[in-house]
């Protein structure tokens, strides 16, 4: 690709609770925490795309977030906008940014986002059933968020055969994970074992409450540049491979498929692009509202064979020390879910995976690092592919 | 062709709120009968309701009557209501289903043993009302 795009610089403020920003002013933390890690002024800054604020509160979304972005940063970009693709959104401002800096209508793009995830409670859990649902076919039928996953999770686990018992050897192995990250909100929490899933609250079936993500706020800013300036300010920076994305229907109910959740399609697009192959991936960071996300997705990546990704968990292969890692931040689940950023959170750590720099959490072979995220109620799929060489 | 769950009615569940192009859909559930929109240029089924065929781009699909019966697709058994009014039935069933004229449907399977629910699992629909005169399609095993 012209120009080399690679992500150069990465922040994520910890998960938590921020009782005194709202969303907007979440970003501008984000802003100073990037903006004192890395050797990065602003007016080296031409590009910015962000995502709306708002679009699970009350009170209607904010949809020109890149404009009080590049306001605070004090630059008048010539490549900015605000999209939105769920928690696919971030992925797809990577490869929008990529496709910038090798069209040359950008040096250097920020990408930046952070949200709150509002508590389940009378009527923000209504305002956030009826977003995730169709409001006139789904919705008055008592759906909300797990119930929708479930779906597809109910249907993967008859058609392969799996158990709860592998859904729960996700929870256990990203818990080790978070262990070793000093900003997982969970890492207080301890390890957790199969047994504890099991017995921890049914929420909707097949998923019990440690088969969930935890919702939290935060934010993420990631800076996409060419690879020149990417090696002067990260020495070894994550190049940008290539990135497939796949739509499909919004309405859960509509769907042609439920046993897979349309990452081999968008998973394919990316091998193509990049021209590599499943073989090659040495980390995986699976987008996981649920625990049965990362099943499905390290499937339908071609990473593992059908139907055997909860035996590459139960043996270990997806925690510390094992042969592919997966999720090696913690994930949504253990990590946290910082509301409509978390599509941000493993292009961080996929990132900082490829650039080296991932602390007690590195993985010993990390040349290439597959990243999948989804949007809406597993509508929307991007895979987007970092290595540490540029694609050729 | 399908039972009556008038003594089923809850107060407070959210009732549909028809369209412009969905209003004979509704019109028909709360008369008891699933009608669905069919075309004639390419004999597919379009739903939810369009002024489009789905298939073949066709204009003015035509309501016609569906047997109300299919399959399970899939399905949770709810343990936590997101809304009040949903709290009282649980654990409640949420389930896909396929008519066998093809098109799909989100509603609750009604007094379902969870341990007979499998994919393919026959269902027939049944009507609840939720407000007078007003209804909105349910299933159960058949
Ligand atoms: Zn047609």
């Amino acid at each position: 690709m012209r120009n080399d795009p690679a992500i150069a610089a990465v922040t994520e403020i910890p998960p938590g609770r921020y009782p005194d920003f709202d969303e907007l002013g979440l970003h501008m933390r984000v802003l100073d925490e990037f903006l004192g890690q890395w050797q990065v002024r602003p007016s080296e800054i031409d590009g910015v795309l962000a995502a709306p604020t708002g679009v699970l509160t009350a009170g209607g979304a904010d949809i020109s977030v890149h404009e009080k972005v590049a306001d605070e940063l004090g630059v008048n970009p010539r490549y900015a906008q605000s999209m939105y693709a769920g928690g696919a959104t971030y992925a797809l401002m990577v490869a929008r940014a990529a496709a910038a800096i090798a069209a040359g209508e950008a040096d250097a793009v920020l990408c930046i986002s952070a949200g709150k995830f509002p508590k389940v409670g009378a009527s923000s859990g209504e305002k956030i059933a009826r977003f995730a649902s169709h409001p006139e076919f789904e919705f008055p039928y008592g759906v909300y968020i797990p119930v929708l996953y479930a779906m597809a999770a109910t249907r993967y686990l008859a058609e392969t055969g799996s158990t709860h018992d592998d859904l729960a050897a996700v929870s256990v192995s990203q818990r080790e994970w978070a262990l070793r990250h000093p900003d997982a909100f969970m890492r207080s929490k301890g390890a957790i074992t199969i047994a504890d899933v099991a017995a921890s609250r049914m929420v909707a079936s097949p998923f019990h409450l440690l088969d969930c993500s935890v919702p939290l706020e935060g934010g993420a800013a990631v800076l996409v540049t060419g690879g020149g300036t990417a090696r002067r300010i990260a020495g070894r920076p994550a190049y940008y491979l290539g990135h497939g994305e796949a739509h499909f229907q919004a309405a859960v109910s509509q769907r042609a498929r439920f046993d897979t959740g349309g990452a081999e399609v968008s998973s394919a697009r990316a091998y193509q692009a990049a021209g590599i192959t499943p073989s090659e991936i040495d980390v995986a960071q699976l987008y996981d509202s649920f625990s049965s996300n990362p099943l499905m997705y390290l499937e339908e990546c071609g990473l593992v064979g059908r139907g055997k990704a909860g035996e590459h968990y139960r043996s270990g292969a997806a925690s510390p020390g094992g042969s592919l890692p997966v999720n090696t931040y913690g994930g949504l689940m253990s990590f946290g879910h910082t509301g409509d950023a978390s599509g941000m959170s493993m292009i961080v750590e996929g990132a900082l995976q490829v650039m080296g720099r991932a602390g007690e959490r590195q993985v010993p072979r990390s040349a290439t690092a597959l990243v999948h995220t989804h949007g809406g109620m597993l509508s929307e799929h991007a895979t987007l592919l970092l290595g540490d060489r540029a694609e050729g | 062709m399908a039972d009556s769950m008038a003594d089923d009615q809850v107060p407070g569940k959210p009732l549909p709120e028809p369209t412009a192009v969905s209003a004979p859909y509704w019109a028909a559930v709360d008369d008891g009968e699933l009608r669905m929109q069919h075309c004639a240029d390419c004999s597919g089924w379009t739903f939810p309701p369009s002024t489009r065929c789905r298939h073949c781009a066709a204009g003015e699909p035509h309501w016609r009557p569906v047997a109300g019966t299919g399959e399970l697709l899939t399905w949770s058994v709810v343990h936590q209501a997101p809304y009040p009014s949903y709290g009282p039935d649980t654990p409640y069933v949420v389930a896909v289903v396929r008519l066998d004229e093809g098109p799909q449907l989100m509603a609750n399977l009604l007094d379902a043993d969870e341990g007979a629910l499998a994919i393919g699992a026959r269902v027939r629909v049944v009507f609840e009302e939720r407000a007078p005169g007003h209804r909105v399609p349910q299933f159960v095993l058949a």
